[in-house]
């Protein structure tokens, strides 16, 4: 270990005797070899861990717990989780799932309705295509009918009214 | 501190009050203790010691059994403190004034490097008040309370690398205090 890593690991888990035995060994090692480290330690322990010990602990006065007690006795209960809320919990107490199995849970029901969305997207996408292949069938159909109108050598359509007034 | 009985948590939910006084015997002196810490003020740590009870009687029905009963406390005392806090926004004000106040006594009067209780709760203060609330909930958990880290990481819902992070840092600042003399010497 290098002696910045040393000194960063110092602040934390040496200083707080959190090292593992095998780590504060190798740690203790390198103290023992180089300076800077070795004073850096000392320095850290001196000012910033040693104002810390043996803290005054402060006592919290009687008046707090009757003004707590009296606060209690002008609403005696508890509040009472609302329906939901006990609902919820007892669900969850029923369905003890850890966090990665609701996340999972999540993703997969993102899936399904992205999915769902999608397909009647492509639903509505093929039904708009077959109505406008109807329409162009319809007026391709109508375009066709009043070409087959036969128009006779005269100008005329052929059609009784026509020799009724001629 | 002494793990109480879930029978007795169960009465204090229920609304027994000398249960919920049990619960109260058990965890003032944490609560108080992180509280003033916090604040550096007496009157503020009573009325967020108050209101932490008070917090903890309303929502002990709510209370589901999964977790470690300690731990709710700790979380619930810290976000109390947090909130106060934030309430009187007198953070920064409380800071300076810390920082202030220090500087002018070290400078003034060198007979009160001596190592005596007063002294040192001045320098506890004027070092706690230097940091962050992050951080500095942090070091009254671990350097005062004596909190593992697991359980500083469990309390303020953070991964224990976070903690660790926030440790450090806070270390650091202090050090580079101490260095530019910010801070007195014990």
């Amino acid at each position: 270990m290098n002696c910045k890593k040393i000194q960063n690991l110092l602040l934390t888990d040496y200083l707080d005797g959190q090292l593992e035995e095998e780590k504060k060994k190798s740690f203790d090692n390198h103290l023992s070899s180089c300076f800077n480290c070795r004073e850096f330690a000392s320095v850290a322990q001196n000012n910033i861990m040693q104002p810390f010990i043996n803290a005054e602990k402060f006592i919290p006065s009687d008046q707090i717990w009757q003004r707590i007690k009296k606060a209690i006795e002008e609403k005696p209960e508890p509040v009472r989780s609302g329906f939901l809320t006990s609902f919820w919990n007892s669900l969850k107490e029923s369905f003890l799932f850890p966090r990665p199995a609701y996340a999972l849970a999540g993703i997969l029901l993102i899936f399904v309705v992205a999915m769902s969305v999608n397909r009647m997207s492509l639903e509505r996408q093929q039904k708009t295509i077959h109505e406008s292949e109807k329409e162009i069938e319809y007026i391709t159909y109508l375009a066709e009918a009043t070409l087959d109108v036969s128009v006779d050598q005269n100008g005329g359509y052929g059609t009784a009214i026509e020799y009724y007034f001629l | 501190m002494k793990e109480l009985s879930k029978e007795i948590l169960v009465r204090a939910a229920g609304g027994d009050v000398s249960s919920f006084e049990s619960i109260y015997k058990t965890y003032s002196g944490f609560v108080y203790n992180v509280a003033i810490r916090m604040t550096s003020n007496q009157h503020n740590a009573e009325e967020i010691a108050q209101e932490v009870f008070l917090t903890i009687y309303r929502k002990l029905k709510s209370f589901s059994f999964e977790s470690s009963f300690k731990t709710w406390v700790y979380r619930i005392t810290v976000n109390g403190a947090i909130n106060y806090l934030k309430k009187i926004s007198a953070e920064r004000h409380k800071i300076n004034q810390s920082k202030n106040e220090l500087k002018q006594r070290v400078g003034s009067n060198q007979v009160e490097k001596m190592m005596n209780q007063e002294y040192r709760e001045k320098i506890i203060s004027s070092m706690l008040a230097s940091l962050n609330t992050d951080q500095r909930i942090c070091i009254i958990l671990r350097n005062l309370k004596g909190l593992s880290y697991e359980e500083i990481a469990k309390t303020l819902k953070v991964n224990i690398n976070t903690v660790r992070s926030r440790l450090k840092r806070a270390r650091e600042t202090l050090l580079a205090l101490k260095k530019e003399g910010d801070l007195g010497e014990l």
